[in-house]
């Protein structure tokens, strides 16, 4: 499977986790990655060029606006509401997955991550894309 | 059966009990993180609950400031040689390490992020709510002003990877209680 053509946003205030998430990427062979350090910064990426990302990898907890928040303002914009969100986060509680699913999270990965838990989404967003 | 209660409702036996599960799921959760960002294995060194064993040989902690109701503030700290850290970083991002600098201490701080929220549905079990600040660092000479007085009574939970040591510290829950509750406020009360 290629991943050349998909455009994906990174939003984590941790430049460590940023750097890991862009080196795994572009091994497995993402050319086009963004980095935001926040949610804030990320809304604004997102909304002016909607509609060229397919994917965002989002952490939850980031001063501003947090992951969450981010993920409904994306739900709530008519040309993003599709749009593959997976969120990268430590927090493993079960009630806390739960919100970030019932809130529109398309994926949950629990830091720290393994590059074929990545590469598992970024497979089912390709497929879903494809098929969409 | 009889059961000690502190006056703040957290009972004691849990405390001293949980503890005991507490070092251990934190040990599993540094192994299982150094699993995945190091290349040697890990292996878990006995625990200690006098400080560290000697003259540390510390480059870098990870800290977070704890807040929150029974425990008071503590802190939450990872201290990797400079050796262990370069292992870790190499494997990381596939280059080779240099120098200590701020992205150091954003892996640091990462890395002793990761543990807190693993550990944190613990806590919360134990009825110990605890806000993390956000990560901080230390290097250079502010290692050297970390001391137990800093911390208040810790458990250090030492770890070695082929390439060098690093540990994590707690509080310790059986020590920290004993402290902030005075005997005379220790209850000895019935249980179903």
């Amino acid at each position: 499977m290629t991943y050349s053509h998909i455009r994906i946003l990174l939003v984590d205030d941790s430049n460590t986790t940023r750097k890991i998430l862009r080196k795994t990427l572009t091994e497995m062979g993402v050319l086009f990655v963004d980095e935001a350090a926040d949610g804030l910064q990320a809304w604004a990426m997102l909304e002016a060029g909607a509609a060229s990302y397919g994917m965002v990898f989002c952490d939850w907890h980031m001063p501003g606006l947090d992951g969450l928040q981010l993920l409904e303002k994306i739900r709530e914009h008519e040309s993003m509401r599709a749009l593959p969100f997976v969120m990268t986060t430590a927090e493993r509680k079960r009630t806390e997955v739960e919100r970030a699913v019932l809130a529109g999270a398309t994926w949950y990965i629990v830091k720290p991550f393994e590059a074929e838990a990545i590469r598992n989404v970024l497979a089912k967003a390709v497929l879903a894309a494809a098929a969409s | 059966m009889p059961r000690a209660c502190s006056n703040d409702g957290v009972n004691l036996f849990d405390v001293v009990r949980a503890h005991e599960e507490l070092v251990e799921r934190i040990q599993e959760v540094v192994r299982s993180t150094l699993r995945i960002h190091s290349r040697s294995a890990i292996k878990v060194l006995p625990v200690h609950t006098e400080g560290l064993p000697g003259p540390p040989d510390v480059a870098i902690i990870g800290v977070l400031r704890l807040t929150g109701v029974p425990a008071g503030n503590s802190l939450l700290a990872l201290g990797l040689s400079y050796a262990a850290f370069a292992e870790i970083y190499e494997n990381m991002f596939g280059e080779p390490y240099v120098a200590l600098s701020e992205d150091s201490g954003d892996i640091a701080g990462e890395l002793v992020n990761i543990i807190f929220q693993s550990i944190d549905p613990d806590l919360r079990e134990l009825g110990l709510e605890l806000e993390p600040s956000l990560p901080a660092f230390l290097t250079g000479r502010a290692i050297d002003g970390w001391s137990q007085a800093t911390l208040g009574p810790t458990v250090v939970l030492p770890f070695s990877l082929e390439a060098g040591d690093l540990f994590v510290a707690i509080p310790d829950l059986r020590r920290r209680f004993a402290v902030a509750t005075p005997p005379d406020l220790i209850s000895v009360t019935d249980q179903p």
